[in-house]
């Protein structure tokens, strides 16, 4: 018996596809600002602050791209302007300037930085999920973990209580939450398992974007392993896109395909994962990946 | 129809180093070849001729510093690799081009047949029949049932070369890029694998590989480019 | 000056004590109330001869309404002989001459309450007013004031969905007694003020215009007639009314009414309407038809 080597036809299309989402011109300042804070901050002057004015930019200049399904990293160190990216993204904070498209949010002609408080609501209830890495932010430690994603299908008007326990149940338990903890308080839990209530509860009304911030930062490394391999698992079955902020690069390594490397505020670089890791082209990934031992 | 699979045109690549202050290193450069749909080309050429970064940038792993990559996908106009966007060339990884790297790079706590299964999880098959194909598939490369939950990082170097291969080939690739896919590997092993290759050649599969070993390039290659410090010889 | 000097009636009250002005702010802000249901309208709350808490709120309302003819009654945990409900009654007849008060709810044209809804069906010429401690529902979830006003703007209630999906974990039921969550209009959740579960229904597609007032906090907020009013619960887990298991009053044995439970010298349990008007009103009936 040979092994099926022959190509098969694949639906796979190599034309044009639709971004889930499109970010242009992403800007964040703290301060007045002033003309010259663009060409006085950045990676080549190694600073987010303006030295004419003393305005901080967080991030400027950001444009990119996710399609459906895809995973993407986000790579930098702190001032790197990813965090405020995500938060900017999930609505936490508004930007100076910029605009950004979801695909799914009134089929991309809204730009999702422009919303009202309905749409925004509807933004973070329904199409996108968030998970922090302080899990006290992303969870209310004094609600059962079952009631943390009660509150996701609450805010969607699911109204019978074993319905929402049984979604709230097949949640935890797909991720390796144990069923009996269900009722108990998260604040009790151990951080590798908040992190893994937090990921249920983002995942409750089947969003179409996952936001995971520094996710596994302050997990134990064994632990760490564990919810990255979830998340990936989860993601190949529902198909949601994610974008992976973190400072490790083992972490992007293993979920992202594609990665952005932040610096300063600014994109550097953005790739595939592996060019970015085997060929770095910008000198701060150059030295970002020799520095680590992924 | 073109006539060509894969047509490389005066490829070159550099590494530029900012940490060592702009210092550049050579890979390779004015490399250039023509595979046709089907046929087995082989690298030859002494470790550190940059066979292997030929491989790489043509997957995309690195970026090519001058020339051109033309692709002739399975439908569709015949792409230039170095021109596509990071999203197209991943695209095109899996079916249309698949990689095999000299070692394998096992996943924290995924069993075997999950690795290889996993490719085919990304296209939307069902885990259940990914599984039984993955199955399938070890078992062909002597990977017994007795493995298929096991963690491969505690398997032998053969073994897990052999699930490294599993790995690429479960998307059955039209254009395979061998990177020293047996240099791990002991005899027995070696034959298992180029007895596989030999099948996927009989099936159409165009392949383009890095052997430092002269007999198996003979043997699998229709065509055999030669490099020497980063120059094609021949 | 002679003591009767100091202890002569007061001459210099405004008609039912407050001044026009502000009579008349309460009824713009009354106005407002009825046109949002269950929105809380904030007011600025006057000065009372009564401390906070024992009614302000609902006494500025009924003061701001009343005029010649009405006929007012006051009732506290159901009856009118509560000592709040007395001298409530007291300030009013002191400074309403052409006002009068009773203890027949079908005679009043206001009625003003805490803790219970007459158990006679009101009419639509009648208005209830209620006494309300804390008028915001959502306190119990959050304590910041500019967060629940954010969620009442925003119609964002799954915090509080939440706090009552934990008690069905916690006890397997929603276990509020008094101040139970409603739904107004389809809009607004609503504090029903200390009304008894009993007492709920009793404002839905009422006649009648139900008046809320909290003094001390400051709010206003009206139910009008013919208003949907719907106790949040779940499907599974549906609104239910306080099961007095068949045990009835020892005045006049109705057994379909709220009834207090009273606990007497001797240590028994014995149970009583607690509209007292109510009961006096069947004890009556009751010993004319057995003579």
């Amino acid at each position: 018996m040979s092994i099926e080597l022959e190509a098969t036809t694949r639906d796979q299309s190599l034309e044009v596809e639709t971004p889930l989402l499109v970010v242009e011109n992403l800007f964040k300042r703290y301060g007045k600002g002033c003309a010259h804070c663009l060409e006085l901050t950045g990676p080549e002057q190694d600073t987010n602050h303006c030295r004419n004015c003393g305005a901080l930019i967080a991030c400027a200049e950001v444009n990119f791209e996710i399609y459906p399904g895809e995973v993407l990293g986000v790579v930098g160190e702190s001032g790197s302007g990813k965090t405020t990216v995500l938060r900017c993204l999930y609505k936490d904070m508004e930007p100076t300037s910029g605009r950004a498209f979801l695909q799914a949010f009134d089929n991309g002609q809204t730009d999702i930085f422009q919303t009202n408080s309905q749409q925004t609501r509807y933004l973070q209830d329904f199409l996108m999920g968030m998970v922090r890495q302080n899990p006290a932010m992303g969870l209310r430690l004094h609600i059962t973990a079952g009631g943390n994603i009660a509150e996701r299908l609450l805010a969607a008007d699911w109204r019978k209580v074993s319905e929402i326990r049984e979604r709230s149940s097949g949640l935890l338990d797909r991720m390796e939450v144990p069923i009996k903890r269900m009722d108990d308080y998260p604040a009790f839990f151990s951080g590798g398992m908040q992190q893994r209530v937090q990921i249920a509860k983002a995942l409750a009304n089947q969003p179409v974007l996952i936001l995971l911030d520094e996710m596994t930062t302050g997990l134990d490394v064994s632990v760490q392993a564990g919810v990255i391999d979830l998340v990936k698992e989860v993601q190949r079955e529902s198909g949601v896109a994610i974008i992976v902020v973190s400072h490790d690069l083992g972490v992007i390594r293993l979920l992202s395909e594609r990665t952005l490397v932040m610096k300063n505020g600014r994109i550097v670089e953005s790739g595939l994962t592996d060019q970015i890791m085997e060929d770095p082209q910008h000198a701060y990934t150059q030295l970002l990946v020799s520095s680590t031992n992924y | 129809m073109n006539g060509f699979h894969l047509k490389v045109n005066n490829l070159s690549k550099h590494f530029l180093l900012h940490i060592l202050k702009g210092k550049q290193v050579r890979a390779f450069e004015g490399v250039s070849f023509e595979i046709k749909p089907g046929e087995f080309m082989g690298i030859a050429g002494v470790s550190g001729s940059g066979k292997s970064s030929i491989l790489k940038c043509i997957y995309g792993t690195y970026v090519a510093s001058d020339g051109e990559i033309f692709y002739q996908p399975e439908q569709g106009q015949v792409r230039e690799l170095t021109k596509d966007s990071a999203r197209q060339l991943a695209g095109l990884r899996g079916h249309e081009i698949g990689f095999v790297s000299q070692f394998l790079r096992p996943l924290p706590r995924t069993t075997t047949q999950d690795l290889v299964a996993n490719p085919l999880l990304q296209t939307g098959v069902a885990k259940a029949e990914a599984r039984l194909q993955a199955q399938e598939l070890l078992g062909r490369l002597g990977i017994g049932p007795e493995l298929w939950d096991g963690y491969p990082v505690f398997f032998s170097g053969g073994e897990q070369q052999r699930v490294n291969i599993a790995q690429a080939l479960i998307r059955r690739p039209r254009l395979l890029l061998l990177d020293e896919p047996t240099s791990a590997l002991d005899t027995e092993n070696q034959a298992v694998v180029v007895a596989l290759l030999e099948e996927a050649k009989a099936a159409g599969v165009t392949m383009l590989g890095v052997f430092h070993d002269p007999a198996l390039l003979q043997r699998l290659s229709d065509k055999v480019i030669t490099l020497s410090r980063g120059k094609q010889v021949a | 000056m002679a003591l009767q000097d100091l202890v002569a009636p007061q001459q210099s009250y405004n008609y039912a004590f407050l001044d026009e002005g502000s009579k008349k702010e309460i009824r713009r802000s009354l106005l407002k109330a009825v046109a949002v249901p269950g929105y809380q309208v904030p007011f600025g709350s006057r000065e009372l001869p009564i401390g906070r808490g024992w009614g302000t709120g609902g006494l500025q309302i009924t003061l701001s309404l009343i005029g010649k003819g009405d006929i007012i009654k006051v009732i506290d945990q159901g009856t009118d002989a509560g000592v709040n409900a007395v001298n409530i009654r007291r300030l009013i007849e002191r400074t309403t001459p052409d006002v009068t008060t009773t203890l027949e709810t079908a005679e009043a044209t206001v009625i003003q309450t805490r803790h219970r809804i007459p158990e006679e069906k009101l009419r639509a010429d009648q208005t209830l007013v209620f006494q309300v401690p804390l008028p915001e529902p959502l306190r119990l979830v959050e304590r910041s004031e500019n967060q629940t006003r954010r969620m009442h703007a925003d119609k964002n209630y799954s915090r509080m969905w939440v706090a009552l999906y934990e008690e069905v974990v916690k006890h397997g039921l929603i276990a509020r007694s008094t101040s139970y969550p409603v739904l107004v209009n389809g809009r607004y959740i609503m504090a029903t003020s200390p009304i008894p579960r009993w007492d709920i229904d009793k404002l839905h597609q009422s006649d009648h215009l139900s008046l809320f007032g909290a003094g001390r906090e400051k709010r206003l907020y009206a139910v009008p007639p013919r208003t949907e009013v719907i106790p949040l619960a779940f499907e599974d887990y549906p609104f239910t009314v306080e099961n007095f298991n068949g045990m009835g009053c020892v005045r006049c044995g109705s057994t379909n009414t709220y009834l207090d439970e009273i606990v007497t010298d001797d240590g028994q349990k014995i149970f009583m309407c607690s509209d007292t008007a109510w009961c006096d009103g069947r004890v009556a009936r009751q010993s004319k038809e057995s003579v």
